[in-house]
């Protein structure tokens, strides 16, 4: 035990001397996350910020005036507009078309404007025909007039104008229906509609589609970056040879390495967690969810068990690592090694990122990394049970034994240790 | 005492390792039945050309690797431990120095000699003790507390060579010690395994250093291809094979070795 903690003691001390290592495993991972995913919020709020602020310019050809039908009165389709942009601004509404700045053309002007839309000049083109009126009166079933729309999807915005218009479109032809039958007639039924579903569950559905993969690649690069130079690079020093001629047991170096290793990769996990948890906010950005992590409440459960989990993990991670870094001559053959295992890794937990629906299969939770995914998922879904966390976490403690096991092996190898 | 009985070691040997050795044979008899005794008070020299076998016959007397067949035996204190089957034990009572084991270039020479006094289950006041002695033997202390990285050759070997007494063995096996060092340091080296024979330690080195043998080993054993081909004191050796010093009785010995082993001498 006290060769252990000696061994412990010197790991930890290479690391934490070091400030190349330092800033390499404590401050730029957390560092890139805040920046990678700040960044990306801040696009997204940049955006939103850019869409309220944006003036669309709209040409109404041969807009409607007041007119009667059927003896009733139709506004006029500026009237419409007008209403349409004070509702929004009434109910504080972001949308283009308040912000819309609207002019009114007659048809000799329909070409040019049109020019000036494809010139990216303006952003949207409402075209009425001339006899708009006259048809709409006639009513004839067989001769609807023709309202053409007109939009440039090469110009930003333009589309987002068009759409914001529909609501307008739609209200104008409801106000000249109106004048053909009561409305009130065609309303036969009234919906309530009411979502019984969990909000949390919703919004923890989004978290259990990318935070476990998130996590797992920052868990594996924390145990890669240290577990790979450990032994490949001690190997590749001569310095291992130097305590394998000390009485020290292999089995207590080859379990030194690993607690070791561990305590790094978990301190630079958590320094990445950190660096997620500054960075969380800008997810309501992306996700466009403005409540998204407000609004979930997980128990201390929930975080014990995701706390267990992750300490598994990282044993596990580590473990594999430095069963590859043993096997390895050179720190570079490690390198070239530990990447198709991190792949592997990170494969199993894409596979199930877009996987909706959490398993609940006890023998899922049995299969070495896909129950961490599987469990992680789980917690932030609200979907875990006790005893699907139990199988994960005690099956990946036999994972990490038998990796223990395979390690003491490997240190006792003379041709893996003294290869060259 | 140390007692080394039968020691064979063999190799498989890579396809480039064939094509570079010249040699259609897969398997490579690295130390062929070794056999010799050393005891305490006395320096062993293994003396032999480079590939005679003298590191793989060290680094199976220091439980670095297993030998194919053959032990050696530390007897201490009315006590037999074998390297082959009580390994972590035998260390504990050795020395290895070898150029293969390096120190990790980010310590120094003080932070590796109380890590490693502590791996051999020594208290700190044990450690300070022979602290003292070992790095004012060396001159150690001007550099204590200077990075490996940034030290010379010399610096690195009296490091190295501290450190590993540092438990203050009985068996003392050191590979080609004075390999790389300037005069001075070498002679610091040699002096140092001159007062270690004087207090009693049972000491091997290996060399192909004759002038060393010579002025430095109580008894010498020519290795070639594996083979132990003659032991004695360096008088001994220069009467057997009619010669007047251990270059020419070196030569001797090897030309009779080729033609036992039906090989041609160049």
């Amino acid at each position: 035990m006290r060769n252990i903690w000696t061994i412990v003691k010197k790991e930890l001390a290479r690391v934490f001397t070091d400030k190349t290592m330092i800033f390499s495993l404590f401050i730029l991972p957390p560092l890139t996350m805040y920046l990678i995913y700040g960044l990306m919020g801040m696009s997204a709020k940049n955006e939103a910020k850019k869409i309220n602020a944006y003036t669309p310019i709209v040409y109404v050809v041969n807009a409607p005036d007041t007119f009667t039908n059927n003896g009733k009165q139709v506004k006029s389709f500026s009237g419409v507009v007008e209403d349409y942009k004070n509702l929004m601004k009434l109910n504080e509404t972001e949308s283009l078309v308040a912000n819309a700045g609207i002019h009114y053309i007659n048809e000799s002007e329909f070409e040019s404007a049109k020019t000036k839309l494809q010139t990216q000049e303006i952003d949207l083109i409402i075209y009425f025909p001339a006899d708009f009126i006259q048809v709409v009166k006639n009513d004839d079933a067989t001769n609807k007039p023709q309202v053409e729309i007109l939009y440039n999807i090469d110009k930003s915005y333009s589309e987002s104008t068009y759409y914001g218009f529909v609501g307008v479109m739609s209200q104008y032809e409801n106000s000249i229906a109106a004048t053909k039958i009561e409305l009130e007639k065609l309303n036969i039924f009234n919906e309530k509609v009411t979502d019984l579903g969990d909000t949390e569950k919703a919004q923890g559905r989004f978290l259990g589609m990318f935070i476990p993969m998130i996590l797992i690649i920052y868990l594996f690069t924390g145990a890669m970056s240290v577990g790979m130079e450990s032994v490949a690079g001690e190997k590749e020093r001569g310095t291992i040879a130097t305590l394998l001629v000390t009485p020290i047991k292999r089995s207590e170096l080859a379990v030194g390495k690993i607690i070791s290793i561990s305590v790094i990769a978990v301190l630079s996990s958590i320094a990445s967690f950190i660096g997620l948890v500054a960075v969380m906010p800008q997810f309501n950005e992306i996700s466009g969810d403005e409540n998204l992590f407000g609004g979930l409440k997980y128990q201390i459960s929930d975080y014990l068990m995701l706390f267990g989990i992750m300490f598994v993990s990282v044993l596990l991670f580590v473990g594999l690592v430095v069963v590859v870094s043993t096997f390895s001559k050179t720190t570079k053959q490690a390198g070239a090694l530990v990447t198709p295992l991190m792949l592997i890794v990170m494969g199993i937990s894409f596979f199930n990122m877009f996987n909706m629906e959490v398993s609940q299969n006890p023998i899922e939770y049995l299969l070495p990394v896909y129950n961490i995914v599987l469990v992680l998922k789980a917690i932030f879904q609200f979907n875990i049970t006790f005893v699907n966390w139990l199988l994960a976490v005690f099956s990946t403690c036999i994972y990490i034994g038998l990796l223990v096991l395979i390690i003491q092996r490997m240190f006792k190898s003379e041709k893996i240790m003294f290869s060259r | 005492m140390l007692i080394v009985e039968n020691i064979t070691k063999t190799y498989r040997l890579s396809k480039k390792q064939m094509w570079i050795e010249n040699s259609n044979n897969p398997l490579k008899v690295a130390a062929n039945n070794v056999s010799f005794t050393v005891k305490p008070g006395e320096i062993f020299g293994l003396l032999g050309p480079n590939g005679a076998g003298k590191t793989t016959t060290l680094r199976c007397i220091s439980t670095l690797i297993k030998p194919d067949k053959g032990d050696a035996f530390i007897e201490l204190n009315n006590e037999r431990i074998s390297v082959v089957n009580e390994d972590d034990k035998a260390r504990g009572k050795l020395s290895f120095l070898t150029s293969e084991l390096k120190l990790e270039d980010h310590f120094t020479p003080n932070y590796l000699f109380n890590f490693f006094g502590q791996l051999y289950g020594l208290d700190e006041d044990t450690i300070a003790k022979n602290k003292k002695k070992l790095f004012d033997t060396f001159g150690i202390n001007d550099f204590a507390e200077v990075k490996v990285s940034q030290m010379s050759t010399g610096m690195k070997q009296k490091t190295s060579i501290a450190i590993s007494l540092v438990h203050d063995p009985d068996i003392i096996i050191f590979d080609e010690p004075t390999n790389g060092l300037d005069v001075l340091t070498a002679r610091t080296v040699t002096d140092y395994l001159q007062e270690l024979r004087n207090e009693g330690k049972t000491i091997v080195i290996s060399t192909h250093i004759m002038s060393l043998a010579a002025k430095l080993c109580d008894r010498i054993g020519i290795i070639i291809d594996g083979k132990i081909r003659m032991v004695g004191t360096t008088e001994e050796i220069l009467e057997e094979t009619n010669t007047r010093d251990l270059d020419d009785a070196f030569f001797e010995i090897f030309k009779r070795s080729k033609e036992e082993d039906g090989g041609i001498v160049a």
